[in-house]
């Protein structure tokens, strides 16, 4: 036997899988031969280090708490039924494969319950902007008519052209004179003035005559084509110390155009 | 009644929702597993995470066993492989080579004489961590064959390679051990390190 033909039986040797005979011829060659034998020997030592460690691990296993997370997998799937194989279900070619793969079911029924899901989210979604413009268009069908009574209460009746005219004349013979329009915006600052819609008050023709007579102070320069446009006289309630001189409220009254803005204004004694 | 069964009719009666068969194939099963995974990762954290993840896939993916295609133990071994692969690529090299198995190996071991025990277990610690430290394909080979004591068939199914590649690679691992092990006892002797223990 030869050096390489050695090699190629010593790992069967060692495996215990050569004849009685083989085994012979291996362990003269490895007695002849020195680089052989101590070969030879390497490997039985590592063979018996391996059986000692064989040995010395073969009582191990794994701890108690795996088998126990394992047989509460199994109680769950069983409750689930996900993974249990029918009873009586026929072996394909003695395979132990389930007739109906489990596995390809999943993925329809995360389909279907995606698509069912969306279908839920837009159906939510449709009901709720519907329920938004809806409330929208009943809140700005309710806000029309307060405004609109805001602007014309009931109890306010426009006054008639002629006084307003007396008005905007006045006014207009102001704003003549050379009356700047910051002056009087000073006296009675718009932020200081608190709206009272139920303030306004029923203007008669007798008012409006008394109008002509008591100055108006302009509020802004007027040129034809605003002020000659229709203009209401709403009276308001200043808050106490407005002016700066009472410290009751007073009332005043405003010359207010068509666009909302106020032409003129003036206090009531 | 079920110690009587096959591996494959405990795994059909376990898929079936029967508790006791998947109970009797786990506790005949799960000791190689375990040991496999150890021998492969030296960590028995990672050892117990296998043995738990192939029998989880054994529950979940059970169905796809073919007999025809082999016995159930080579099938959990594959499936072991693999997840031991995984594992160590995820806990590498923190579990390799730390040989937290050493204390398990202690306490199952009772010596006659404490000597010849120190010297065992120094001889096992070495080899364990020469096996360890094997590169992987090798290590399998030798873990299969000569730690699990397992046929070149068997061992050549679970590694999915012919017999020959299995023998080829068996000559070459046990080649390498024996350099590594040449090496370490000429770094470390054993008898002098067992002495000056037990002076101490």
């Amino acid at each position: 036997m030869t050096c390489r033909e050695f090699k190629h039986s010593a790992a069967s040797y060692s495996m215990w899988e050569l004849s009685r005979s083989q085994d012979e011829q291996v362990l003269g060659h490895a007695e002849s031969c020195e680089s052989c034998g101590s070969w030879l020997r390497k490997q039985r030592t590592l063979a018996v280090s391996m059986q000692t460690l064989q040995a010395r691990t073969a009582g191990l296993e794994a701890g108690a708490n795996v088998e126990r997370a394992l047989l509460r997998a199994f109680r769950q799937d069983t409750l689930q039924g996900s993974n249990v194989v029918p009873m009586g279900v026929k072996e394909r070619s003695g395979s132990l494969r389930p007739a109906a793969t489990p596995l390809s079911t999943p993925v329809a029924l995360k389909l279907s319950r995606f698509f069912e899901v969306g279908a839920y989210v837009a159906l939510a979604a449709a009901i709720l902007v519907s329920v938004f413009l809806g409330v929208r268009i009943l809140r700005n069908n309710s806000n029309a008519p307060q405004v609109q009574s805001q602007i014309a209460p009931s109890s306010v009746e426009p006054l008639p052209q002629k006084p307003v005219t007396a008005v905007q004349n006045a006014v207009a013979s102001d704003l003549s004179h050379g009356q700047p329009a910051s002056a009087p915006r000073e006296r009675t600052p718009r932020s200081s003035v608190k709206e009272v819609a139920t303030a306004t008050s029923t203007v008669t023709n007798d008012d409006a005559q008394s109008l002509a007579e008591v100055d108006y102070t302009p509020l802004m320069f007027c040129d034809p084509l605003s002020c000659d446009a229709d203009t209401q006289v709403v009276r308001v309630e200043l808050p106490a110390g407005a002016n700066g001189q009472s410290s009751q409220p007073q009332e005043a009254d405003l010359v207010v155009g068509y666009d909302g803005v106020v032409r003129a204004a003036r206090i009531v004694n | 009644m079920l110690t009587d069964c096959t591996d494959e009719q405990l795994l059909k009666q376990a898929l079936a929702g029967n508790e006791e068969a998947f109970t009797a194939l786990y506790r005949r099963r799960q000791g190689p597993i375990f040991r496999f995974a150890l021998h492969m990762s030296g960590s028995t954290q990672i050892a117990e995470e296998v043995t738990q993840d192939v029998f989880m896939f054994l529950l979940q993916r059970g169905h796809d066993f073919d007999p025809q295609r082999g016995v159930v133990a080579a099938y959990l071994f594959g499936v072991a492989r693999n997840y031991v692969r995984r594992a160590l690529e995820r806990n590498y090299p923190e579990s390799v080579l730390s040989s937290p198995i050493e204390d398990q190996v202690d306490a199952l071991v009772v010596e006659c004489d404490p000597t010849e025990g120190m010297v065992r277990h120094q001889t096992s610690t070495a080899v364990w961590k020469a096996v360890l430290s094997l590169p992987e394909h090798y290590r399998e080979v030798v873990v299969l064959c000569d730690l699990q004591g397992m046929s070149y068939a068997d061992a050549a199914e679970t590694v999915h390679c012919a017999i020959g590649t299995v023998r080829s690679r068996l000559h070459r691992a046990h080649d390498m051990l024996g350099k590594k092990l040449q090496h370490s006892a000429a770094v470390s002797p054993a008898i002098p390190n067992v002495t000056a223990r037990c002076m101490s």
